[in-house]
């Protein structure tokens, strides 16, 4: 006991004040950084810190979730289509803040609809350090269980969305086959030694 | 007597020695536990140097087995000391970074790459109650061990991307899609094992196969696919022949880790082999009953069970390093292709006939 | 032999009799002379009207006649640019001579006839300072793009001590350094920039893949290749200019180390011109040693061949068991010559030395240890479902396109065409054996490997014939201009100890004249062109390489493909850097 609390709490105030900044210093980072790819990583450094909070919440099945799929998959396609794009042609691609207002409305959408989130919801009062006992069990059957009966229409239309956006990116990255640079061209045979 | 007991005694002890000093018994469990994470990981770091050690020599003496040749000889007897030596040899090595290259991304790019290596090794369940983490591992051990590996590209593409060269960059683009694809059938693979034993856990997956040999998951039929595509997608994950594409020494010079000299690129080498024990791991783990004695459980040898584990996984390492020096290596579309025309399409497969094994009852 | 009057009158028929003018030659090759105004009419016709067509330009080259002494019934000039001609299906050869006058002479450019010309023209200017008209892309290709002069001019020195001493400071360094920079703009290709999409990739001089100095720019898109552009001479030796200062007999060692996989099979065409020249019989067990050294080496090469093909696919174990029976096979060019992979070993009219004891010994353990490892070769490598998923369809190439391109050898063979120089024209003995020449069907990456390996089975056979059937007699010629004389005629007579004392510490005067010596190569086909004006060294040295045209299809062969396959072509090729650099 120090001051009247125990001293794990300590420990979990200290892990979540570290996680939590980093977690903000990855956002600040990928906001501020003008180059596209330490952007890249200063998301991922986000997103790390974002399952690093879910952790520290016993949400063990989301925090593994969020690595596979934000920080292992989502950030390494980033990082893939800004590698085809920059550097294998030379260019370096800057940041560029060129839609100001419409990111700024944006932004306080999204900072209105969380905080709204935040004040609206009513908390159950849970003592610090009992935490594990009810939540670190199997939550996994739990999730899934809920994921396909009560949720089943907003995870089906979340697919759809994704399905919709994945060939939206095919038809945008799709060349027409004539102007498909990979493709055999007319060889210019005599003329290149 | 199994690594937990182990722990647990060591455990007691320490808190008997703090609270003999004085400190209070809350305190000196925290201190404890603070303590057991850091020592779980140094461990994970230690398994990775321990692996590579073993393992460059292991692999020098196996290819010069294959390729009838005498492997090491010089250091120390049947040239044991050779792994020592090349270490030595990396640490005094200058450190070279080229003049156009990125320093931030170029030094943490192999650090990356081995710490994600040795984050996965916290869920390895190398005895009975003898994971690292055991708290992580209780829901989701399968889940972490995939989500972590599959940040391990960060580090190449970091490191690739950094060196500004652009086999470096080739290298770690060929690199970033394969491991993305190949991914995909070994989580269908994955995905088996765990709608087999009904856990997320590894440990859980180890204890569902409980008995001797035969109660092993490789010996149901309904496995011997996911075993194949976990094996094959395994391989593909670290990079070795014959997907050792991002490396392709004659192609790409050295891939990724062209601009590599010294310690940074024994950082690499070190989190390859580091891998490569994890796939072999986890692999006996899903499929050959992980720290199970195939004689039946308990163990009637009563040898501790990461003696059978590392037995099982020196084994898959083998087998791994005779297909490295056997066969060519694929080019990169088709190396795509397989992952997405094959493996992906097969993995389905592997996991409609594992849903119909459950759904008649047969599991 | 093919019909030369039959040629030469459908050439006079259509220019004239005086255009074209008759030289006789000593290897008896049809050589024409034609006025440069009329040369590319003559070429073209004899490219396509002609019957038989000659199809294929097998090497063209130029001579320095400045300071020429005996050039009977030839035209005047100070240079001559010489155009080596051949038909495939007509098995003819022709030789067609410009003779031009002026320091810098001028000529058209032939590469829309021949693709494979731009090389060699490009040669014609770095090594002659003759300018191409037409040409797309004059250059420097062996010399480095700064050096001063032409150095196949008479006046271009040709050893360091005429030169002044060598000295490289700073500035000149980064001055040369500056001028070996790739210019996408020379190439016509679009500058690095925002809007340019394609990634120039600097492959070589230095890469695991490139078998050597090589360099290959690539424009690659993704990991697709655009375009490519070869950058060679990164080995060039001079190794024709040595031919003018050393004598007859001592430039044996330097050919030997042009295609350095070859050793022994590099002496044979030059020694068979040399006595083309000087009018040398060779006895017949010279030949026959001739013939099984030679195909111990094209095993040897062949060997390697496979060996790095298989591990630039990325097959990183047969190239040590390829090599181990390389050694063997070294081992008995060991125990034979006493050295390994450049013996040296031929000398003009014959060997240096008859056989050692016990040689059939060697060979036939060997012989017979080799046909059981192919196999297993076979099994390993060329049964490998990823091999031919890496090889099968990689860059092929169709018979026409070869012949346009100049390939010979085991690289125009894979086509589908059977055509090897040992059974069309037999040389040097090889009417006398019993082989069959393999062919491929579409001449992609996976036949070039499968018809080297069958080369080394016929390799095999021929080795056996030679152990069965080695004639006895002399190892070397009698004639006096065989060099050096046997020894044990030089302790006898005084006339074979005066020719001894003279060839070797003066050298062999060769009559004048022109000849070449071919040979089925490991390669392909290798020639040296000789001009001998009568004295102890020859006056030009041509050095036809097989790997030289090879090289130079590269680009044509990848564009398209992957970067992965711009190895497995490049190891295909079978090429040697020192043989396209010479």
């Amino acid at each position: 006991m120090l001051f009247g609390l125990p001293y794990t709490n300590y420990v979990e105030y200290l892990a979540f004040l570290s996680v939590a900044g980093l977690t903000l210093l990855g956002g600040l980072g990928t906001i501020v950084a003008r180059r596209v790819f330490p952007a890249c990583l200063w998301l991922l450094v986000c997103l790390g810190g974002v399952a690093g909070l879910y952790a520290l919440l016993a949400g063990h099945l989301l925090m593994a979730v969020q690595i596979l799929v934000y920080a292992g998959a989502i950030t390494v396609l980033i990082i893939f289509a800004v590698m085809l794009l920059q550097r294998h042609t030379g260019r370096i691609i800057m940041a560029e803040n060129q839609h100001l207002i419409g990111g700024v409305l944006a932004a306080g959408f999204m900072a209105t609809l969380i905080l709204v989130g935040i004040f609206t919801t009513r908390y159950q009062p849970l003592a610090f350090g009992d935490t594990p006992a009810t939540f670190a069990g199997d939550n996994v059957k739990l999730i899934g269980h809920l994921l396909l009966t009560k949720y089943l229409l907003p995870f089906e239309v979340v697919s759809v969305v994704l399905l919709a956006s994945m060939i939206g990116a095919l038809v945008l990255a799709r060349q027409e086959p004539g102007e498909n640079p990979g493709a055999a061209e007319a060889p210019e045979a005599e003329s290149q030694p | 007597m199994s690594i937990h007991t182990i722990g647990v005694i060591i455990k007691d002890w320490l808190i008997g020695l703090l609270a003999g000093w004085g400190v209070p018994v809350e305190l000196s469990r925290l201190l404890i536990e603070v303590l057991t994470w850091a020592v779980g990981a140094a461990l994970c770091i230690i398994a990775i140097m321990l692996a590579a050690l073993v393992f460059i020599y292991l692999e020098r003496k196996v290819s010069g087995y294959i390729q009838s040749r005498l492997g090491p000889t010089r250091c120390g007897p049947v040239g044991i000391l050779q792994s020592f030596v090349d270490v030595i040899k990396l640490l005094l090595k200058e450190d070279i970074v080229p003049a156009e290259a990125d320093r931030v991304l170029h030094t943490i790019g192999p650090i990356l790459f081995l710490a994600v290596s040795a984050l996965a090794y916290v869920v390895v369940p190398w005895d009975e109650g003898g994971t690292v983490a055991g708290k992580v591992d209780a829901g989701v051990g399968v889940l972490f061990m995939a989500a972590v590996g599959s940040m391990g590209l960060i580090g190449i593409v970091v490191g690739g991307w950094g060196s500004n060269n652009k086999w470096s960059l080739l290298g770690a683009i060929r690199g970033a899609a394969q491991m993305v694809s190949y991914e995909i059938p070994m989580l269908l693979a994955l995905m088996c094992v765990v709608l087999q034993a009904e856990t997320l856990s590894l440990a859980g997956i180890v204890e569902d196969q409980k008995g001797s040999i035969i109660a092993w998951n490789f010996l149901r039929p309904w496995m011997w696919l996911p075993v194949v595509l976990f094996l094959i997608s395994g391989v593909a994950e670290i990079n070795r022949t014959p997907f050792d594409i991002p490396e392709a020494e004659s192609e790409l010079v050295s891939g990724f880790h062209t601009e590599y000299t010294g310690m940074k690129f024994a950082l690499f080498f070190l989190a390859e082999y580091g891998n490569l024990l994890l796939v072999a791991l986890i692999f006996s783990v899903l499929f050959l009953g992980g720290w199970l004695s195939p004689f039946g459980y308990p163990d009637p040898l009563r040898l501790p069970g990461i003696i059978w584990l590392l037995a099982k996984s020196l084994l898959i390492v083998l087998i791994v390093m005779w297909v490295r020096w056997t066969l060519p290596r694929l080019r990169v579309d088709q190396l795509m292709g397989l992952a997405w025309k094959l493996m992906i399409p097969a993995g389905f497969v592997a996991l409609g006939v594992m849903c119909a094994v459950i759904m008649l009852g047969w599991a | 032999m093919p019909d030369q009057e039959g040629i030469l009158a459908q050439l006079k028929q259509r220019f004239g009799p005086d255009g074209i003018v008759r030289q006789l030659t000593a290897d008896g090759i049809l050589t024409v002379w034609v006025p440069p105004e009329q040369v590319r009419a003559v070429l073209s016709s004899l490219r396509d009207d002609v019957s038989p067509p000659f199809r294929m330009l097998y090497d063209l080259t130029a001579v320095d006649e400045r300071q020429r002494q005996v050039r009977p019934d030839q035209p005047p000039g100070d240079f001559t640019v010489v155009y080596r001609l051949l038909s495939l299906e007509g098995n003819a050869d022709c030789r067609v001579k410009v003779a031009l006058t002026g320091e810098t002479p001028a000529i058209g450019t032939v590469t829309d006839l021949w693709p494979n010309a731009a090389w060699y023209e490009c040669e014609l200017w770095d090594m002659f300072g003759i300018r191409v008209e037409g040409h797309p892309h004059l250059r420097r290709l062996l010399m480095p793009p700064w050096w001063e002069g032409h150095p196949l001019r008479k006046e271009h020195p040709a050893r360091a001590t005429e030169m002044a001493p060598f000295r490289l400071p700073e500035e000149r360094m980064a001055l040369l350094q500056e001028t070996l920079e790739f210019r996408p703009e020379d190439w016509g290709w679009p500058p690095p920039g925002p809007d340019q999409d394609d990634l120039y990739l600097n492959l070589g001089p230095h890469h695991p893949g490139t078998h050597g100095v090589l360099r290959v720019i690539c424009r690659v898109c993704g990991e697709t290749i655009r375009d490519a552009i070869c950058d060679i001479g990164f080995h060039h030796r001079g190794a024709e200019k040595m031919g003018e200062r050393q004598s007859w007999h001592t430039y044996i060692p330097y050919t030997d180390r042009v295609d350095y996989l070859g050793g022994a099979m590099n002496n044979l065409p030059y020694v068979l011109a040399v006595e083309h020249l000087a009018g040398i019989e060779v006895p017949e067990r010279a030949q026959v040693i001739r013939i099984l050294l030679a195909e111990l080496f094209r095993i040897i090469s062949h060997l390697v061949f496979m060996g790095t093909f298989a591990q630039d696919v990325g097959m990183m174990s047969p190239v040590f068991y390829m090599f181990t029976d390389r050694e063997r096979a070294l081992d008995i060019v060991e125990n034979i010559t006493g050295a390994r992979m450049h013996p040296s070993w031929f000398r003009i009219g014959g060997v240096a030395q008859d056989l050692p004891k016990g040689w059939e010994q060697l060979l036939g353990d060997f012989i017979e240890l080799l046909e059981r490892r192919l196999n297993e070769y076979e099994q390993a490598v060329l049964r490998n479902r990823i091999f031919r998923a890496r090889t099968v369809g990689v860059g092929a190439l169709d018979v026409g396109t070869a012949i346009a391109w100049g390939a010979t050898g085991p690289m125009l063979r894979s086509t589908g065409l059977a055509w090897d120089l040992r059974r069309q024209r037999p040389y040097g003995g090889y009417d006398q054996f019993e082989f069959d020449i393999p062919i491929g069907k579409q001449g992609d990456c996976y036949d070039r490997a499968v018809v080297h390996m069958e080369e080394m089975r016929q390799s095999l056979r021929i080795l056996r014939q030679c152990l069965q059937n080695m004639p006895a007699g002399p190892y070397k010629s009698d004639h006096p201009l065989a060099t050096p004389p046997r020894r044990a005629q030089t302790l006898r007579d005084i006339e074979t100890l005066i020719h001894h004392f003279l060839s070797v510490s003066w050298g062999p005067v060769i009559p004048p004249g022109e000849a070449e010596g071919r040979v089925e190569g490991t390669k392909g086909l290798y020639s040296y062109y000789l001009v001998s004006d009568g004295g102890t060294m020859s006056y030009r040295t041509r050095i036809r390489a097989a790997s030289f045209p090879h090289v130079q299809m590269l680009p044509m062969l990848c564009r398209g493909l992957m970067v992965a396959d711009l190895i497995a072509i490049l190891a295909s090729l079978d090429f040697v850097l020192a043989d396209v650099d010479r």
